[in-house]
């Protein structure tokens, strides 16, 4: 066996611990050059980073001082396809069936813990009532209160998380269901606004 | 001592201490059954959170700690000493220092295990991972740690053998370092018996913290046991040690860069730069010292192969052996920067430590412990069939742990990160990123499961073996020269060092003690890293009092503090986190696993409420959640009173506390409690809470992320 990796298996002579014994074998070549190898690397990319150092910190304040970071948003920005938000378009998904359903389905995923499953309100406001805390009720209020959020209220902003066209249906739905008489309702908030 | 070694003529007799060597290897069986278990537990907790039974000290951020410990400190601890006092005093050719000494030791460790494992479910901990108890039970681990150096130091001058074998360098260095990074990682002010704050602060905690954690692993996970493994690797296949130039080189080297090795748990974070970059090159460099070892132990059993048919113990070393050369592969790998962007954070994190833990540490003392009994019982090993039936079931076992580990990892690590073409995120709720893994939590606690069930055969088998052997154990006695060897002129270099255990003790502790300076020294100045214009502010009392109720709940072992700079992270959790938030945090909470979303700018997320819902009963606003419920927290009382000494203690500390708040920091805690409790009364909630800890919690969760300049 010990032929196969060029070692003379010579044993070290005069030292002996409990019946244990050594070989006098070379450290192996190859794991040598493994060890020059890293300690290479490690020179290399130490003077690597000292040498770019600088630039990496600038790098992390534009991560630290935008978010999303400039890259993203900037990405974001130049796509020219922000759905338009025209109360009739909205008006129009009112009576398509399937993207009412599918506003419930999104609803009930992204919505229904804190507005309720019905829309009777839990933790944030009552969405079937006459009331408004924000905007008049309108569906493209709704939606506009969907993308940006309330801050401080705990309203998200959902652009991003919510496909923009998900939306839009989540509002025509909300829209869809108000004057029912969910059990449970939350106190009414806001403004009463009689349409 | 000197009553056992009675002389003869030309030889003396030494009669070894036996009988501690027994007590620590039963105490290794018993914690191992008991420490497994408690993984096996926590681990289908992960999958079904109803097995966190609404009960808080059921709950995983407190039982996961215990397992941790248990493993470490109860199961490897008491192997690690049963190997070394059975392999020091037949290295050495001498009874142990002391016996007296020796059961202190004992007894004084078993009596720190058994005080964990009550304290750390009751929540009193320091909230730093591998370092959670609190002070008195620290002092005690340092106390009970000294004796045990005591005693294997007074071995090591009595010695018989003028020549350390490579295991004593192991065990020499295993000693210096542990106490050295136990020591100076624990220091901390009490607040009460029961209550400290750590001295260091935001990155100074973290650095010393995981120059601490990593080298846990370095020094009490990997050099005792290649100690072990030089002894009884060779003893069990009556084999040479391959090389004994490589046991040189691969020891100095690997304790020297060993210990420079910790920030690669802190990367991609917001430690500075050129800490992470000595995290970086110091673990790649790790790689081929670690291999020494690997290498030096498969090599040793060339010539023997035919052995791995026949005797179970010979296929528990290789396997460990192979699965210390497989982590120690997988480690400098995942400490690249752009891998461990990928890794941190997740699953792949937790297989990697258990293929070291399960396969190296645990199969190696497997052998161990089938080697010692039947030597230590004077009789023959029960049942090599169940040995052989343990192997295979416990390989299964970690194969299954740490590929279903591994899997997860990297799928929720691609999800986490996954953007389309508009930049966004395709998976913006983290709870889809959980879904999709929960059929590998139950993979591996399954494979943690096979783990312990061949655990048990080994309980069986040794239960039997003892049951077996006669009850007269006499300690074993051997006949040795009088006259001894001294270290002669003519040798020089190394093998004149091994003659000098105290000089040895002195370059080993110099090795481990450059880098540790190189590293944490700087930090201690921590106002060189943060810039005068960025001011945080404290936390209030209450806050505070929610912080210390987040830590003793063990939220830490699911959540970070801690927003790397890569877009899908600024995406779904805000700005990269910086230094200055959490200069102030004792312990830091960065963390170091997302089983939940990162923490850090929680605050204002959502409502109080919100809040208020989810720590009751999770499910009722994320229908998958997988958190356990918390519903203790609405009906304990907030130790308000309490407060004044924390504050003026932290006063002290260098935290920015008005006047104010220094007097009245009860009174001050109980307006907000009112505040917060008034608001959640008027949206519907019923019970009375706003001297109850649930409150302080949410003032906490809310002022997350709200310090800073924003």
């Amino acid at each position: 066996m010990s032929k196969d990796i060029h070692v003379n298996d010579e044993p070290v002579v005069g030292y002996e611990y409990d019946g244990i014994t050594e070989y006098d074998n070379p450290c192996p070549k190859w794991l040598m050059y493994l060890f020059y190898a890293t300690i290479f690397f490690a020179v290399f990319y130490l003077g690597y980073h000292f040498g770019s150092m600088k630039s990496e910190r600038l790098q992390l304040q534009v991560a630290t001082k935008t978010a999303p970071s400039a890259a993203v948003t900037q990405q974001v920005q130049e796509e020219p396809k922000q759905p338009e938000i025209s109360e009739s378009k909205l008006t129009a998904l009112l009576t398509d069936q399937l993207a009412l359903t599918k506003g419930k389905e999104v609803y009930a995923s992204k919505c229904s813990s804190c507005h309720g499953e019905s829309g009777e309100g839990l933790i944030g406001p009552n969405l079937v009532d006459n009331y408004w805390l924000h905007g008049k009720g309108k569906m493209a209020d709704i939606a506009n209160i969907i993308i940006s959020g309330i801050p401080d209220t705990g309203m998200a902003a959902w652009s991003g998380r919510i496909p923009e066209e998900d939306i839009l249906q989540i509002a025509a739905y909300i829209k869809s269901i108000k004057g029912t008489r969910p059990e449970n309702p939350r106190e009414p908030e806001g403004a009463l606004i009689e349409e | 001592m000197s009553a056992s070694n009675a002389k003869t003529s030309n030889l003396i007799q030494v009669e070894y201490d036996d009988k501690i060597v027994r007590m620590f290897t039963m105490a290794t069986i018993i914690w191992a059954a008991i420490a497994f278990l408690i993984g096996v537990f926590v681990a289908f907790q992960i999958a079904v959170w109803p097995l966190n039974f609404n009960t808080s000290w059921m709950t995983y951020g407190r039982l996961r700690p215990v397992h941790t410990n248990a493993n470490i400190f109860a199961f490897a601890g008491n192997a690690i000493f049963a190997g070394i006092y059975h392999s020091s005093q037949r290295l050495l050719k001498t009874r142990m220092f002391s016996d007296f000494l020796g059961r202190v030791h004992f007894w004084g460790w078993q009596f720190v295990i058994v005080l964990a494992a009550i304290t750390i479910p009751l929540g009193l901990t320091q909230g730093k991972e591998y370092a959670e108890l609190e002070w008195p039970i620290d002092i005690l681990v340092a106390l009970v740690w000294v004796v045990f150096a005591i005693n294997f130091f007074g071995t090591l001058l009595k010695r018989n053998e003028k020549h350390m074998y490579v295991s004593i360098w192991f065990y020499i260095a295993t000693i210096i370092t542990v106490a050295v990074l136990y020591i100076i990682n624990a220091i901390s002010l009490p607040v009460s018996f029961t209550k400290s704050y750590i001295v260091y602060a935001g990155i100074q905690d973290v650095l010393v913290q995981w120059w601490y954690g990593h080298n846990a692993v370095a020094f009490f996970l990997t050099t005792p046991f290649l100690g072990l493994m030089y002894y009884y690797l060779p003893k069990a296949i009556n084999r040479p040690i391959f090389s004994y130039k490589l046991s040189i080189l691969h020891f100095w080297s690997l304790i020297f860069i060993y210990i420079w090795a910790g920030p690669h748990h802190l990367l991609n974070t917001a430690l500075p730069a050129w800490l992470q970059t000595l995290g970086v090159i110091f673990s790649v460099m790790l790689w081929a010292p670690s291999w020494g070892g690997t290498i030096n132990g498969l090599l040793t059993i060339r010539g023997a192969w035919h052995l791995l048919r026949t005797e179970p113990i010979v296929k528990f070393f290789v396997a460990a052996i192979t699965f210390y050369g497989m982590g120690t592969f997988e480690g400098p790998l995942l400490s690249v920067k752009s891998v461990n962007a990928i890794g941190h954070y997740t699953d792949w994190i937790i297989g990697h430590v258990h293929a070291g833990t399960l396969g190296w540490n645990g199969f190696l003392s497997f052998a161990m412990i089938y080697y010692i009994i039947p030597k230590m019982w004077k009789t023959e090993l029960y049942s090599k069939k169940l040995a052989n039936i343990h192997f295979w079931l416990g390989l299964l076992g970690i194969l299954l742990y740490y590929l279903s580990m591994l899997a997860a990892g990297i799928t929720q690590s691609l999800m986490w990160r996954a953007m389309d073409n508009n930049g966004n995120l395709v998976y913006p709720e983290f709870i889809e990123t959980v879904i999709r893994i929960i059929p590998l939590f139950y993979f591996r606690a399954i494979g943690g499961l096979l783990f312990m069930v061949g655990f048990l055969l080994l309980f069986y088998n040794i239960y039997k073996t003892i049951k077996l052997s006669s009850h007269d154990l006499k300690d074993e006695t051997v006949q040795i020269s009088a006259t001894p060897h001294t270290v002669s002129l003519s040798e020089h270099g190394h093998r004149r060092l091994e003659g000098m255990a105290a000089t040895f003790t002195v370059l080993a502790l110099i090795a481990i003690l450059v880098g540790s300076v190189i590293e944490i020294a700087p930090t201690l100045s921590i106002k060189k890293y943060i810039k005068p214009e960025n001011k945080v502010a404290a936390f209030t009392p209450l806050e505070l009092e929610g912080r210390d109720i987040y830590i003793k709940e063990g939220c830490h072992n699911c959540h970070t503090q801690m927003i790397r700079p890569i877009h899908s992270e600024i995406l779904r959790y805000g700005n990269a986190s910086t230094i200055e938030e959490s200069m102030y945090d004792r312990p830091s909470q960065w963390g170091s696993k997302r089983t939940g979303p990162d923490l850090a700018r929680l605050g204002k997320k959502y409502p109080d409420l919100w809040h208020y819902m989810h720590m009751i009963n999770p499910r009722s606003v994320i229908k998958e959640s997988i958190m356990p419920g918390y519903p203790w927290l609405a009906k304990k009382k907030t130790d308000f009173f309490g407060l004044r000494k924390k504050i003026s203690l932290l006063h002290k500390m260098g935290v920015p506390y008005a006047e104010k708040e220094l007097t009245d920091a009860d009174i001050i805690a109980e307006v907000q409690a009112y505040e917060i409790a008034e608001s959640l009364k008027k949206q519907g909630v019923k019970e009375d809470i706003a001297d109850k800890e649930i409150v302080a919690l949410i003032a906490y969760l809310q002022a997350l992320g709200q310090k800073g300049v924003q």
